[in-house]
């Protein structure tokens, strides 16, 4: 996940968690779920605003 | 006296409160069915959902009145400015499920309102319906004069239009659901459109 890019019909900014009721929070949405140091290479040289 | 009468003076002896009433509870149903699981891991998507809905089908409901009398006889004019508002009030809710509990943030929800064309459409609806609810009231048919209070009414044949839009762009890809919501708005804003004279052979 990007939250730097948007999908067309959302933002990916920020994000509720599924499964906290009516009250749960947004919270801002981490680079690549959270795993950037781990997984961010992976993605090397790809477009990550064509493949978000 | 023609079955017709015979329901309108039955009509006319009920009173209009209880459907008020009655008509307040499905939010809080769905708020209670939230807080108890009733509406999955979901719940706010759930409720907008439901709301949504709601007010489109009650938006339904005010559009029948007229072509209810005009091809059975029978009417309901009396109780369509309470199906209206009930409409209205799940729309309201609709609307609030998805600024308070949904987006959140008002930063975010500006940029929705520009950015993503159902949300634009969704608003505009709303936007057109907010008038016709604060006009709602005898005193303001009188101030305005029954030909203008009609005139600014009409809005609520674009606003439905608008609506089932809404509906459309919110599911992904093209679904048969919003479309039939779409095609029953046309039917009822078409049946308005016909001649006067094919009322007599209906209702005879």
């Amino acid at each position: 996940m990007n939250p730097n890019v948007d999908h067309p019909r959302w933002s990916q900014a920020s994000e509720r968690v599924i499964g906290g009721g009516f009250f749960a929070p947004r919270i801002d949405t981490l680079m690549f779920n959270g795993y950037e140091d781990e997984v961010a290479g992976l993605y090397d040289g790809m477009d990550l605003s064509e493949f978000f | 006296m023609t079955a017709a009468q015979t329901i309108n003076a039955r009509l006319r002896k009920l009173p209009i409160w209880p459907f008020y009433v009655i008509g307040l509870l499905p939010p809080f149903w769905y708020l209670y069915l939230g807080f108890t699981g009733g509406l999955g891991v979901e719940p706010i998507k759930a409720l907008e959902h439901r709301l949504g809905l709601l007010g489109l089908q009650m938006l339904a409901a005010t559009l029948m009145v007229t072509p209810i009398q005009r091809f059975t006889g029978v009417s309901l004019l009396r109780f369509r400015r309470m199906l209206g508002l009930i409409a209205f009030y799940y729309i309201c809710m609709h609307l609030l499920a998805w600024l308070v509990l949904d987006v959140q943030r008002p930063a975010a929800i500006l940029a929705d309102i520009v950015k993503r064309p159902y949300v634009t459409i969704g608003m505009a609806s709303f936007l057109m319906l907010a008038p016709l609810a604060i006009t709602s009231t005898d005193g303001s048919i009188r101030r305005m004069g029954a030909m203008a209070w009609r005139r600014l009414h009409r809005l609520v044949y674009p606003a439905v239009i608008l609506g089932a839009a809404h509906f459309i762009l919110v599911r992904k890809g093209v679904q048969i659901e919003p479309l039939i919501y779409l095609g029953l708005f046309v039917l009822l804003l078409g049946v308005r459109t016909l001649p006067r004279t094919g009322r007599r052979r209906l209702a005879a």
